[in-house]
Order: structure tokens, then C-alpha cells, then sequence
């Protein structure tokens, strides 16, 4: 699978996944590609051309009861058999980040709110581009897999 | 172990919906907004947005965005206070009614007025599977 044909911007994502892991406690969901992590998350700094790679961030899923649960055990987002279908959510504390870089940015937090695997198990690359005063953020879904 | 944590946008976090459309007419808001549909490179029209402040009760309110994809101000002058708000957008519904399908079922901004008196405009920018949202002035 070639990167380069889905996100040419983010073409080197893939060289730093190294740099990914080691602080954030959902570093798990950075896999790429592969079909055992079907949640990819990407968060990028553009003031600077770099992985923003220690912003926390949080997963929550809509409960029956309509609130948000905050997901923890990374083991229940590993395998396709756990992310279930429903509403999710990926809050970025983004101010957090900015702010240890003596920046005071304009938002509190970046949140992307989504349904997953409501037909069918697909794989999803979350990429979240930020500066202290915008964010963007893009999805990629894949066709459902087998 | 799973915790629970605030409910979607209302009751745990008491974000107070704000009224905003207490001057008719009056242009200069100190907070306005613009949803720009960049799938077509045309206003969004007929989007609801509301906001809400953090940790405030009060009564509810939204607008609905024009052929130009903006609305009235949403915070009269006098009415922006320091403070945690949010600007939600119903996007999916938007979406939907273009016979559209849309990765989001709703966006949320969450920015910080630090100086009341100063104007701010928070634009969105859409697409199915994308948005963009900046400070402007």
C-alpha cells in the first residue's frame, strides 16, 4: 500500500512513527496499514513541519446512554473485533501543546467526532494539521474489509 | 476500567447556549462565523450553528446560515465575555440535504475569548471528509 497515493502531503508520516510512540499512551493507534490496527491517528505541526507527536489524546465512544466513555486499555482498539461499530470521539489537547511551546493558542481543544464501521469493518486514518490559530483535519476510509 | 466522562455538548460540562439575536440588524457582533462548502467553493447555506459558553446556564438558541453561510452575530456587543465557547455546527444535516454522505455528524469548535471587546470571526471550512476552522478577524 503506497502512502503517496492517498496523502501526498503527508509522505513522509511514515518515517516518524518512531518519534510517535514513546509518549503518547495511544500510541498504538499509530500503526499504519495494518490490519490489525484499524484506527490510524496522524497529528501534525505546520508552523513547524513536524509530528506534533506529544499532544494527548483521548478516544471516547457514545454509550447507550448517549454520553461519552473515555476508552482506555488500548487492547480494546487493537483488533477490528473491538473497534465496534458507533459514535467516536478524538479529542486533541491541543492548547496543552502549544502552550508548552510558549505559544497561547486560540482553541481549547481539537475535537473530531465520527461514526465507525456502521457498514461493514473499515480501516480509518485520522490526520489532525495544526497551528495556534486554525486546525484541519481529514479523513481517509477504506473500502470495508474482510 | 471504563470511566464516564462529559455528555455530548449539553449537560455535564453546563455549556449555556448563548442568545445572539437580541440587536436585529446590528452589524458589528464581536463574534460572527462563515461556512464555506469547499467541495463546491460555495457558501453553505441553511446550516444551524450554535453556541454555547462553558460552565453557564441559560436559555437556547441557534441560528441558521444565510446563502452567504453566515448568520447573524452571535454575540451582540456587551454579550462576549471572557471565557470557553463553543461554535457546533450541524454539518451532517447539511450534508444530508444535498444528498450527500459526510464523515462527521457534527463539528465542534472550542476557542477562548481572552479580550471581550475585541471582534472575532471563526470561519468553517467543509468538505465531506474534512474541515478547517481559523481565527480570523
Amino acid at each position: 500500500f503506497n502512502l503517496k497515493n492517498n496523502i501526498p502531503y503527508f509522505f513522509l508520516m511514515h518515517h516518524h512513527l518512531p518519534f510517535l510512540q514513546h509518549k503518547n499512551p495511544l500510541f498504538l493507534l499509530q500503526h499504519p496499514f495494518d490490519p490489525k490496527y484499524p484506527l490510524f491517528v496522524k497529528v501534525v505541526d505546520s508552523v513547524r513541519g513536524s509530528p506534533a507527536s506529544n499532544v494527548p489524546v483521548k478516544l471516547y465512544k457514545e454509550s447507550a446512554e448517549g454520553s461519552w466513555e473515555l476508552l482506555r486499555g488500548l487492547p480494546e482498539l487493537t483488533t477490528k473485533e473491538q473497534f465496534v461499530a458507533g459514535l467516536y470521539k478524538l479529542e486533541f489537547d491541543t492548547a496543552s501543546y502549544w502552550k508548552s511551546l510558549g505559544l497561547n493558542p486560540f482553541h481549547h481543544h481539537a475535537d473530531v467526532v465520527f461514526t465507525a464501521n456502521d457498514a461493514g469493518n473499515r480501516h480509518y486514518k485520522i490526520v489532525v494539521v495544526l497551528s495556534p490559530f486554525s486546525y484541519s483535519t481529514t479523513a481517509v476510509v477504506s473500502e470495508p474489509v474482510e | 476500567m471504563r470511566s464516564r466522562c462529559f455528555p455530548r455538548w449539553e449537560a455535564r460540562q453546563r455549556w449555556k447556549l448563548c442568545c445572539g439575536s437580541s440587536w436585529p440588524g446590528v452589524g458589528n457582533g464581536t463574534l460572527t462565523t462563515h461556512v464555506l462548502n469547499t467541495a463546491t467553493g460555495l457558501p453553505a447555506a441553511g446550516l444551524v450553528v450554535r453556541l454555547a459558553q462553558l460552565q453557564e446556564p441559560g436559555p437556547q438558541w441557534m441560528e441558521r446560515t444565510d446563502a452567504d453561510g453566515r448568520c447573524q452575530p452571535l454575540l451582540a456587543p456587551g454579550q462576549g465575555k471572557s471565557g470557553t465557547y463553543k461554535l457546533h455546527f450541524e454539518t451532517a444535516e447539511y450534508w444530508q440535504g444535498l444528498g450527500h454522505t459526510s464523515f462527521y455528524p457534527f463539528v465542534e469548535v472550542v476557542f477562548i475569548i481572552t479580550d471581550p471587546a475585541q471582534k472575532l470571526h471563526v470561519p468553517l471550512l467543509i468538505s465531506p471528509y474534512s474541515y478547517t476552522t481559523y481565527r480570523g478577524s
